[in-house]
C-alpha cells in the first residue's frame, strides 16, 4: 500500500465538522429551552435568568462569537454539500422513490432554510427588539408577552418550531454516525427513539411560549 | 398475466434517452423480470428492433452483475433481493413498471440500462485488501476471532459490488459500499494493521470518483441486495477520523547516511 495520503476535506470530514456544530447548536438549543421554559414561573424567574446571561459580558459574548461560528460552519457545509448532490448525480431519475427516509431526513435542507430565517429574525425580534411593537431591555417576560399578542409573530414561531423538531429528529441521530460514535445496532435503534423524543419536547416546549402568550393576550383582551 | 414495461432507452454515452413503452401479454407470475425482458428481446429481434440492453450474469443474486430501478426502487420492490431476483408474481396483473439504469455521475452509462461500475473496483484497489505474503495457507486457528466480530465482519463481507447502495442514495454516495469493506477488513486481525490507512484512502479514492455525501437517511440499507446494515457507515467514519486525528500516514522513513559526520543539535 503506497504511503503518501492526499490532504484535503472529504465529504466525511465536512459532515464530521457540521456533526461538530450540530452537537454545539443542540446543546444550545437544549439549554435554551430550559431557560425559556422560567417564563411560566413567571416575570420575576424570566427577568432575574435574563440579567443573570447579562451579568458576565465576556461570557455572554465568548458564547455568542462560538454559536454564532458554529452556525456559519454548519450552514456554509451544508449548503456546499447540498449543491454537491446535483454533481453527484446530474441526471436525475424519472422515478424515485425514498423508502427508507424518516420525514426529518427528508425536509433536512429545507428545515434547515426555515430555521436559517428564523434565527435572523428571532434575533432581530427578541434580541435587537426590531419588529418589535414595544421592546425594552432587561425586560424580557413583558417583552415576550407584548410580541406574542398578535397571531403573525406566534404563527411564524411556531412554524419554526415544527421545523426545527423535524431538523433535530434527523440531526440528532445522523450527528453521532457522521462522528463515528454509534458501532452497534441495538444502541442505534435506542438513539433513534431518542433523538425523536429530544425533537418533541424542543418543539413542544419552545413553542408552547409563544402560543400561551397569545392564548393569554386573547383571553385578557376579551 | 398483462405487464407493462417503460424501459429507458439510450443508444450510447452522448445520445439522448427516453422511456419506451413495451407492452406484454406473455409474462407468468413464476417469470423472473429479467426473463420477461429477454422475451421482450426476442420479440424486438424478430421484429428488427434493436434489444434492450441489460447487465445480468448469475440470476442467484450472488453475483452483483445485474441492477437497475425498478419503479424508482433499486434492485424492485423485495428487502435482500437483486434484480435477477425479483419475479412478476411480486406486482400486479396490468402494471406498469419504470425500468431505468443505476443514476450517477460515478456510474456513466453505456447503453440502456447497462452502466459503467467501475469506480467501485477503483475504490476497492486505493485499498480494500490486505498485504500479507502469499505461499502456503497458514495455519487455520494461527489467529483466533471473537464470534461476534467474524459475524460483523463477514455481514459486511457480503457486499457484491452491484452499486444499488449508490443508486438509492439521495446524494448518490458510496458511502454504504466503501463502508462495507472497511469494516470487513478492519474487523479481521488480518486486516488490521492496515485499517487506518485503508480508511483513509478508500473514504479518499469515493471523493475523487465523484460520489456525493452520506446523509443517513438509510436508502441504501434498504435497497442493498445483501442487507449490509448501515453502521459500516458509522465504523468508515470512525475509522477514517481517528486516522485523520492520529495523524496516520505522515510517518515516512527516516534516511540516515550511515558513515557521514555526526549532527549537532
Amino acid at each position: 500500500m503506497a504511503t503518501s495520503v492526499e490532504l484535503g476535506a472529504t465529504s466525511v470530514t465536512k459532515k464530521a465538522l457540521m456533526a461538530t456544530t450540530g452537537v454545539v447548536l443542540t446543546a444550545y438549543v437544549v439549554l435554551h429551552l430550559a431557560g425559556n421554559l422560567l417564563y411560566f414561573a413567571g416575570p420575576e424567574a424570566l427577568d432575574a435568568y435574563g440579567a443573570l446571561l447579562h451579568r458576565n459580558a465576556g461570557v455572554l459574548w465568548s458564547a455568542r462569537a462560538v454559536l454564532f461560528a458554529s452556525f456559519c460552519i454548519h450552514v456554509v457545509l451544508a449548503l456546499d454539500l447540498s449543491m454537491r448532490r446535483q454533481v453527484a448525480r446530474p441526471i436525475s431519475y424519472g422515478r424515485y422513490e425514498r423508502a427508507a427516509s424518516s420525514l426529518g431526513a427528508r425536509t433536512m435542507l429545507w428545515t434547515g432554510l426555515v430555521l436559517l430565517g428564523f434565527v435572523v429574525y428571532h434575533v432581530l425580534h427578541l434580541t435587537l427588539g426590531l419588529f418589535h411593537p414595544a421592546y425594552a431591555p432587561g425586560r424580557v417576560y413583558s417583552n415576550v408577552s407584548v410580541a406574542f399578542s398578535s397571531v403573525v409573530p406566534t404563527v411564524i414561531y411556531v412554524v419554526s418550531m415544527i421545523a426545527l423538531g423535524l431538523h433535530v429528529s434527523h440531526g440528532a441521530l445522523a450527528m453521532t454516525q457522521s462522528l463515528g460514535l454509534t458501532l452497534r445496532r441495538e444502541r442505534l435503534r435506542a438513539l433513534r427513539r431518542l433523538s425523536v423524543a429530544l425533537a418533541l419536547i424542543v418543539a413542544v416546549g419552545l413553542a408552547a411560549i409563544p402560543i400561551t402568550a397569545l392564548a393569554l393576550a386573547l383571553t385578557r383582551g376579551r | 398475466m398483462r405487464i407493462a414495461l417503460e424501459v429507458w432507452r439510450q443508444r450510447g454515452p452522448g445520445e439522448p434517452g427516453r422511456f419506451v413503452r413495451y407492452e406484454s401479454t406473455q409474462a407468468s407470475p413464476d417469470m423472473s423480470l429479467l426473463e420477461l425482458l429477454d422475451v421482450v428481446n426476442e420479440g424486438l429481434v424478430q421484429k428488427g428492433e434493436e434489444p434492450i440492453a441489460f447487465d445480468s450474469d448469475c440470476r442467484e443474486g450472488i453475483c452483483g452483475t445485474c441492477g437497475f430501478m425498478v419503479n424508482g426502487l433499486a434492485h424492485g420492490p423485495l428487502q435482500g433481493a437483486a434484480t435477477c431476483q425479483v419475479y412478476l408474481r411480486s406486482f400486479r396483473d396490468g402494471d406498469t413498471l419504470f425500468l431505468e439504469p443505476f443514476r450517477a455521475k460515478a456510474f456513466p452509462l453505456i447503453k440502456d440500462l447497462v452502466i459503467n461500475r467501475s469506480a467501485l473496483d477503483r475504490i476497492i484497489a486505493a485499498g480494500g485488501y490486505v498485504s500479507v505474503n502469499t505461499g502456503n495457507a497458514p495455519e487455520a486457528n494461527t489467529s483466533t476471532i471473537r464470534k461476534d466480530r467474524a459475524e460483523e465482519a463477514m455481514d459486511a463481507a457480503a457486499c457484491i459490488a452491484c452499486g444499488a447502495c449508490v443508486a438509492a442514495c439521495p446524494n448518490a454516495s458510496a458511502a454504504l459500499f466503501t463502508g462495507a469493506k472497511i469494516t470487513h477488513l478492519g474487523k479481521l486481525p488480518e486486516g488490521e494493521p492496515e485499517r487506518a490507512r485503508r480508511a483513509l484512502r478508500m473514504v479518499q479514492a469515493a471523493a475523487a470518483e465523484a460520489f456525493g455525501h452520506c446523509t443517513f437517511a438509510g436508502e441504501c440499507e434498504t435497497a442493498c441486495p445483501k442487507s449490509i446494515p448501515l453502521q459500516v457507515i458509522t465504523q468508515m467514519n470512525h475509522d477514517y477520523l481517528a486516522a485523520r486525528l492520529s495523524g496516520e500516514g505522515r510517518a515516512q522513513p527516516r534516511h540516515i547516511e550511515p558513515g557521514t559526520p555526526k549532527r549537532r543539535r
